[in-house]
């Protein structure tokens, strides 16, 4: 017979146990989720949109905002000292690979492993993932975040210049774009391309876009591991020869320091046709306080290169769990995340500016409404997106490319050369950083 | 008489106040660019139409948290400005007016002077670091203790010097009279150096008022983050809104201008000369 | 007979308070600062002694040294020109413009480092800036301020010049309305002109403020930062990268961060050279 004091005991430590389980499972209940996210354009869209997921789910949604000259510092402070303050963190992918191969972040599937990435979701180039055996952004790698800002570089030009011109619209290959630069170059009241030209970041992007038009990669397979430096091939060398020396021509004065604001700025003002923009500038290019031009900026799939194809280099910012919080918190994270996919919350982030990352926007009715037309060439761009090498070392490799290209563009350095010193440095940074067996490949 | 040009008066303030137009200059074209939208300051550099907008977005709308910031920075300077200048006179006082065992004295101003000269950016991890133990991360309290020792080593130098410059008269005449040595500094020395303590306190607040580094990395919401950091954020990733920013600049220039003139005004200047020895 | 200088416990304990804060929130960062400098940061690892592999590696790194030389240059010619002209506007503004005049001289310290450099850089623009827009109306040719090679240093030298002459204005004109007025109708009896007493008399008994703020004035050039990222970020090609910018790409974008934290130690000391090298030549002017 069990005496009384240990029936007593007994049903004690039962009562305490269901309890607690209960409360775990109330406690599991997240009632915040604080996100690390940069001051952009589209951030009241996103604002808006996590009001209507407190609306909806009751969890309170706290955005620490903080300038973007300065969020991968505050970031970098934050998984280094293994804080716990954010459950998200937006993260552009200049600084992926290297918090990914740090281990800082938390695998997506780690959290739910019945996770699959939605077949309508646009698949930014494998920005997300990483595979660690080829230390690249690859898809057999692991997922660690998803895309909430679906930027991709397009062409912007002024369809009715081109129109009066006589010149068919949208042009297909850079050199269509050349021509009508030619055509409608009048300094100093408008010119015909605008290069974003400052050294660093800004030139290696908008470089980006024609060299890989034209076929020319920086490493011949990253994806299988193939790490042979190609940056200075003869593709690469036409495609730059075409916009440093020809393009420039038509461009306005200044091409060595011109950053995003300038570029935008000559655009929108009115005094220039064309040139490679972010899609998530949009909403300015209409805004009759920021543009001369409302509506009259086109948005098209950038150009053709010789001998290559189309080609949209993607540039946008993920969202990534870090390590070190609780379990509940991560799972909190991933549900806003997957909410944030639905059809729902992209179509009015869409509507509210910010750039959607789902092609079921494209079945809404946005599509129609031509303050939205940036949706289309998104559409077309897809087949064709492309991005930049995305190992731990591609910030190193970036700005000693961006400073190179730089040089030759205020003819420091000729055309050739630039890619050819970039090619010595990258070899040299990649041995460094201990890969094996890096070559650059000879000249065909 | 009157009609007499002083001409060797005229000449001096005639070429102080061409200097201060051309100093001011580029302050007036930040205020007209307040009031231009984005547009305006791109294509109509002289004439335009002012609106408000810049200042109406900037201050007015709900989510706006500059009026927070402006606030969180002002009483970082200030409460960092005040014990800096409490501190640092003491120690100037003390190392200028005595000898130390040791030559502490001499390497006190060398270890301040090395703090003063690395980099920030090295010291912004290991700040984090000291922070978070402390776990007083995103406070204005550890803004203000960063703030104080960051910028105490050219207080003290600064006042060092001032009080190196002062002849010991005054002092020994007080001292003599039975003032104790506090007493000779607080109602002696400090007072003649005033303009000088003015000065040193008016820089050490705006060096305050305008770091950037520290406060980024420290804060995380408007608890504590300061208005370095919020103008900061109006240089976007994809744009820099100019009309804000110099909406911003105007603003924020207001506080510390009001201040360095009450400061100036009403404790600089008062006792200096004015001390007569009772001979 | 009590005489004030003598080794009081009143004094020592005067700079306790200061001798507290330091130990307290400048020794971790100090030896934290000393163990990166000798370490090399790994993704995921944290920081890795390495022992001399930075001081090698700084030895060989050209682009440093030429940083490093080009730092020297916009230093001594900013800081030289902010003496100048903070000294003639300290002369003629002592002892009259109280208030708001005066502290008018002061307002391009006063606004945010990040709006000089946003606002600066928008003034240079060639297209939409306001200093080619005027040159243009009477007729001159404006240049590429920012993004032409030869001249962008000398472009930011001016904004740096601009921003902070009134930290040496302020400091020079507290010194000069410290000097106690007997010093000077001691000379003035004596015979001496004004330009006499300014040289021979001012100067000297000055010497300690004037040399203060050119001390700090320059060590806080030396970290010249914000303003030169917001300009030019450094470019075009390397024109403007002065050392605090090396430092952060190296830290930042080359990541870095133990090679960085050791550029910053090394710079204490080019900073203590630099600063002794020329104090040096300036006591022996002064004497």
């Amino acid at each position: 017979m069990i005496s009384k004091s240990k029936k007593g005991l007994i049903s004690l430590v039962l009562a305490v146990t269901i309890l607690t389980t209960f409360s775990n499972f109330a406690m599991a209940q997240v009632k915040e989720l604080h996100i690390a996210i940069n001051k952009s354009p589209w951030l009241p869209a996103f604002e808006k949109l996590t009001k209507m997921y407190e609306g909806e789910t009751g969890v309170k949604m706290v955005l620490h905002v903080f300038p973007f000259m300065g969020l991968y510092e505050k970031e970098l402070a934050a998984v280094t000292t293994a804080s716990k303050t954010y459950d998200l963190m937006n993260m552009n992918e200049i600084w992926g690979p290297f918090f990914y191969a740090g281990r800082y972040l938390t695998p997506l599937k780690e959290i739910d492993p019945e996770f699959t990435v939605p077949s309508h979701l646009m698949q930014f180039f494998w920005e997300g993932y990483w595979d660690d055996k080829v230390h690249y952004q690859a898809p057999t790698g692991v997922l660690y975040g998803i895309h909430v800002n679906g930027n991709i570089h397009l062409l912007q030009y002024r369809e009715d210049k081109y129109k009066e011109a006589g010149l068919p619209t949208p042009p297909e290959t850079w050199d269509d774009v050349l021509e009508a630069a030619r055509k409608l170059f009048d300094p100093p009241n408008f010119y015909g391309y605008v290069i974003r030209g400052a050294r660093g970041d800004p030139i290696f992007y908008n470089s980006m876009t024609i060299r890989h038009a034209y076929n020319g990669y920086m490493f011949r397979d990253p994806l299988k591991g193939d790490f042979t430096i190609t940056v200075n091939d003869e593709k690469n060398v036409e495609a730059w020869e075409m916009y440093a020396r020809n393009l420039n021509e038509y461009g306005p004065p200044g091409v060595g320091n011109i950053g995003q604001t300038e570029m935008m700025g000559l655009l929108a003002s009115g005094r220039a046709l064309q040139a490679i923009v972010v899609s998530a500038a949009f909403p300015h290019l209409d805004d009759p306080e920021f543009s001369a031009v409302p509506f009259k900026i086109q948005f098209a799939v950038p150009p053709k290169g010789r001998g290559g194809d189309h080609s949209s280099t993607v540039a946008g910012w993920t969202m990534v769990v870090p390590r070190f919080i609780s379990d509940e918190r991560k799972k909190a994270a991933l549900d806003f995340l997957k909410w944030f996919m639905t059809q729902k919350p992209q179509v009015e982030y869409t509507k509210m500016g910010g750039v959607p990352v789902s092609t079921t926007v494209f079945q809404s009715e946005l599509m129609r409404d031509p303050k939205y037309r940036f949706l289309k060439a998104t559409q077309d761009s897809i087949p064709y997106f492309s991005s930049m090498p995305l190992i731990p070392e591609c910030a190193q490799i970036r700005d000693v490319m961006g400073l190179h290209l730089n040089r030759a563009l205020i003819e420091e350095e000729g055309v050739r050369e630039s890619l050819d010193k970039t090619a010595q440095e990258i070899l040299e940074i990649m041995r460094g950083a201990g890969y094996k067996g890096v070559t650059i490949a000879p000249r065909s | 008489m009157t009609g007499r040009i002083n001409l060797k008066k005229l000449v001096p303030s005639t070429i102080f106040f061409i200097l201060l137009a051309i100093l001011s200059l580029p302050f007036v074209y930040i205020i007209m660019t307040s009031f231009k939208t984005h547009l305006d300051i791109m294509l109509r550099p002289i004439l335009f139409t002012p609106t408000l907008k810049n200042y109406v977005d900037l201050f007015f709308t709900q989510t706006s948290n500059f009026p927070r910031y402006m606030l969180n920075s002002l009483i970082v300077a200030l409460f960092s400005t005040v014990f800096i200048i409490g501190i640092a006179g003491l120690s100037a006082y003390g190392i200028s007016r005595s000898e130390f065992v040791w030559h502490l004295d001499k390497i006190l101003l060398g270890w301040v002077l090395f703090l003063r000269m690395v980099f920030p950016v090295a010291f912004a991890l290991p700040f984090y670091k000291i922070a978070q133990s402390l776990n007083l991360l995103d406070t204005k309290i550890i803004l203000i203790v960063f703030y104080t020792t960051i910028n105490i080593p050219f207080a003290v130098w600064m006042l060092k010097g001032f009080f190196d410059q002062l002849p010991r008269a005054y002092e020994e005449a007080a001292f003599i009279d039975g003032c104790s040595i506090f007493g000779v500094f607080w109602r002696v020395a400090m007072p003649i150096i005033s303009s000088g303590a003015v000065a040193t306190a008016i820089l050490v607040f705006m060096l305050g008022w305008n770091e950037f580094l520290f406060a980024l990395i420290i804060t995380e919401s408007s608890r504590s983050m300061t208005l370095t950091v919020g103008i900061a954020g109006l240089c976007q990733q994809y744009m820099v809104e100019w009309g804000k920013m110099a909406t911003a600049a105007t603003i924020f220039t207001i506080p510390i201008f009001v201040l360095s003139v009450f400061v100036q005004d009403y404790l600089g200047k008062g006792l200096t000369m004015g001390i007569g020895i009772k001979e | 007979m009590r005489e004030l200088t003598h080794r009081s416990i009143t004094t020592f304990l005067m700079t306790l308070p200061l001798v507290i804060i330091l130990v307290f929130f400048s020794i971790y960062p100090f030896v934290s600062l000393i163990k990166m400098s000798f370490s090399s940061f790994i993704v995921g690892k944290g920081y890795e002694y390495v022992g001399l592999k930075n001081v090698w590696r700084f030895i060989e790194d050209q682009r440093a040294w030429e940083s490093i030389g080009r730092t020297f240059l916009y230093v001594f010619v900013s800081v030289s020109g902010e003496f100048v002209v903070g000294l003639g506007l300290a002369l003629l503004v002592k002892g009259k413009f109280k208030g708001v005049i005066r502290t008018m001289v002061i307002i391009p310290m006063l606004v945010a480092p990040i709006a000089v450099g946003i606002i600066w850089r928008l003034m240079y623009d060639p297209v939409f800036g306001i200093i080619n827009q005027i040159l243009a109306k009477i007729g001159i040719q404006g240049k590429n301020w920012l993004a032409d090679p030869q001249i962008a240093l000398w472009s930011v030298i001016i904004v740096e010049i601009w921003q902070w002459t009134p930290f040496i204005f302020l400091i020079l004109l507290a010194g000069l309305e410290s000097l106690p007025k007997e010093c000077y109708e001691g000379a003035k009896i004596d015979g001496a002109s004004s330009w006499q007493t300014f040289v021979y008399f001012t100067i000297p008994l000055m010497s300690p403020i004037i040399i203060v703020a050119l001390f700090f004035r320059t060590m806080e050039c030396f970290k010249a930062f914000d303003k030169i990222w917001i300009l030019t970020g450094g470019g075009p090609s390397d024109v403007t990268e002065i050392i605090s910018i090396y430092i952060y790409r190296v830290s930042f974008r080359h990541n870095l961060l133990g090679y960085g934290a050791f550029l910053a130690l090394i710079m204490v000391g080019f900073i203590v050279i630099y600063n002794l090298s020329y104090m040096g030549f300036l006591r022996r002017k002064i004497q």
